[in-house]
């Protein structure tokens, strides 16, 4: 059954449906039609046949008794005229007989005219001898031949409207078989078309809907990930096309993703060596650094007395330069290690730990007049560690860029933009350029020269590292001398 | 009163003579062993090897452990060193410039009683040292050893 039905198309199943139901139908109208044919034929020849004869039997009988009544009467009245009339009511008789004459087969009505006929010349014969008062066995004998031959003439109509009593009935016994056989045939093509319907319907849509319950859990299964699943292929049609293509999908689908598991494990190596390599080198960078700051530091130290003024100052920038350059490698070294460090979120107030870094900077700082203000139970779903460097980095950044303000105000709080938490920290400091903005985040990337301000151009960098790894985003506006606003965002569902 | 000596275990020479000079200038003045790879410091402390002569029970009051280090590094000195009745209880400080947290982790599971990183800044490695040494030397009070023969100033 499914091998013979997964032969035809889909399109093909579902048009064989009202196909089926047309056929049924037109099949029952044509033998409708038929049958109405024939029995109007059968009706007709009742109407035009039976239906004339059966007035035309009572009038001729009426005819006959109203001659032999007329008769009768002539001979009782002793009247020649009205003997004489009765002729015309044996002729009308006579043209009441030839009014069936179509509706009878066979020699029937010439044998009732005929018999009308002998019967009224020996009628006639015996009134004109009775009235003239003939008596005697003549006339009984007339009159007994008389009698003799009005009950053959009364025989033989009898017989020609028996005769067609018996076709009517044939007539009708027909067009009853008639009506039966068509009624038949209806109620068979009817059961066989419905039949047709119902099943051609029950099997189209059973398997359509088998095939959509194949697809949709088939799909789901491959939007789960597994791509090594098959939707069972039943048939040729568009249904089973849809499925082989399908199937055809998840096998593309799987061996690029192969090849990009691949791909993306060779990248995630690649990426490990060369992050354990800058790190290793980093690492490596801080003992002869260290070396050169402190043996320049020791002569400073111990040979103060013999050492020129101009070796005296040029160790004095040996020492600062190695200095600035064990900054660079302690901030490479923390970039890398929050690039390989493992984010473990929890509940954290953003709020608490600004207020904490930036009572820091006030404990240690000189005293300086600048406003705080950060917005209170500002929570976040983040690493506590890694959004504490962050909140350092960009607080610590505030605090650094105001610092030749006359009065400097520094905010931290939250706002909202197309429905999300977004966290921000503003000053009002000295503020960048906005054609540098794309600038702002990159390593090593400096906006001020150091003479200005101090820093190492790697605190902004790993801020945006450790939004990007809460699956957030951050961005800056500023204006020069106005100062800069950070705007920051963690992942969906992060912010409360 | 002979003090007891400090084993310092660091590779780099450089480091080695930072060291020396921040216990010079502060009030340490415990005799300062300096081993240059981890067989070498293990040598010292189970008198093996070049120090098959010395005294076993001559124990140093503190190892300065660097994790770095040729032939047996840091992690496996330290897991012998409390590996060893004799030297379980011993102060063993590492004193490196690993960040790492794999280390941090593991330096303070084999039993390492403190965890220093160096800084690259000799000004803050010298106070660095030299705060180490009053805290352990001076401050700290030492377990009691069975053999009772060595006491800080």
């Amino acid at each position: 059954m499914k091998t013979f039905f997964g032969k035809f198309s889909l399109r093909a199943k579902l048009m064989a449906i009202p196909l089926a139901a047309t056929l049924g139908f037109l099949v029952v109208i044509v033998s409708n039609q038929a049958v109405v044919k024939k029995v109007r034929e059968h009706l007709s020849v009742i109407e035009g046949r039976y239906i004339p004869m059966m007035e035309a039997g009572p009038r001729i009988a009426g005819e006959f008794d109203r001659l032999k009544r007329a008769l009768q009467d002539a001979v009782s009245a002793q009247d020649e005229e009205a003997l004489e009339a009765t002729r015309q009511i044996h002729d009308r008789l006579l043209k009441a007989a030839d009014e069936i004459a179509p509706v009878v087969d066979g020699p029937g009505l010439s044998v009732l005219k005929e018999a009308i006929r002998t019967y009224y010349a020996r009628a006639f014969d015996v009134s004109r001898r009775l009235m003239a008062g003939e008596t005697g066995t003549g006339v009984v004998d007339a009159i007994t031949v008389m009698q003799q031959k009005e009950k053959l003439a009364s025989a033989s109509l009898a017989k020609v409207t028996s005769f067609d009593r018996h076709h009517l009935n044939e007539a009708f016994a027909s067009v009853r078989s008639v009506q039966a056989r068509a009624a038949g045939t209806s109620f068979w093509v009817g059961v066989v078309s419905t039949a047709l319907v119902v099943g051609f319907g029950f099997a189209v849509s059973r398997g359509l809907l088998l095939s959509l319950s194949a697809f949709s859990s088939g799909f789901a299964r491959f939007g789960a990930g597994d791509l090594k699943y098959r939707v069972p292929v039943t048939g040729s049609d568009e249904l089973g096309q849809i499925a082989s293509q399908a199937n055809q999908m998840a096998g593309q689908i799987e061996e690029l993703m192969l090849e990009l598991r691949k791909k993306g494990e060779s990248l995630a190596l690649l990426n490990r060596e060369l992050e354990s390599f800058s790190y290793s080198v980093a690492h490596d960078l801080r003992a002869p650094l260290r070396a050169m700051q402190g043996f320049s530091k020791n002569i400073l130290e111990d040979h103060a007395e013999v050492l020129p003024a101009e070796a005296a100052r040029q160790l004095e920038r040996i020492v600062v330069a190695s200095r600035k350059m064990g900054q660079l490698v302690d901030g490479l070294l923390s970039l890398s290690q929050i690039n390989r460090k493992e984010i473990v979120k929890s509940g954290i107030d953003l709020s608490a730990y600004a207020q904490d870094i930036l009572d820091g900077f006030r404990d240690e700082a000189s005293p300086r007049k600048a406003s705080v203000t950060v917005e209170p139970n500002c929570l976040a779903q983040g690493d506590p560690r890694l959004m504490h460097v962050v909140l350092t980095n960009l607080l610590g950044n505030a605090w650094k860029f105001t610092g030749k303000q006359a009065e400097a105000r520094i905010e931290f709080g939250r706002t909202s933009k197309d429905g999300q938490t977004v966290f921000f920290v503003r000053d009002n400091g000295a503020g960048f350029d906005m054609r540098y903005a794309d600038k702002l985040f990159g390593t090593f990337q400096r906006l001020n020269t150091e003479d200005e301000y101090a820093g190492t151009g790697i605190g902004l960098a790993t801020v945006q590292r450790v939004i990007h790894r809460h699956g957030g985003t951050i961005w800056a506006e500023s204006e020069l001398g106005r100062g800069t606003t950070f705007f920051f965002t963690l992942a969906e569902g992060a912010t409360k | 009163m002979k003090n007891k000596t400090i084993l310092l275990v660091e590779d780099n020479r450089d480091d080695e003579e930072f060291t020396v000079r921040a216990f010079r200038k502060s009030r340490v003045k415990n005799e300062l062993v300096v081993a240059r790879d981890g067989a070498e410091a293990l040598d010292y402390l189970f008198c093996t090897g070049a120090y098959a002569n010395r005294n076993p029970g001559d124990l140093p009051q503190l190892v300065l452990l660097d994790l770095k280090l040729p032939k047996v590094d840091g992690h496996e000195v330290l897991r012998r060193i409390r590996a060893d009745a004799r030297t379980a209880l011993l102060p063993v400080i590492i004193l490196t410039s690993s960040k790492e947290e794999s280390d941090l982790v593991k330096g303070y599971s084999s039993g390492a009683n403190s965890y220093i990183v160096k800084p690259v800044d000799t000004e803050q490695f010298s106070a660095c040292i030299q705060q180490l040494g009053l805290y352990w030397l001076v401050l700290n009070e030492a377990v009691p050893l069975p053999h009772g023969s060595g006491e800080s100033t």
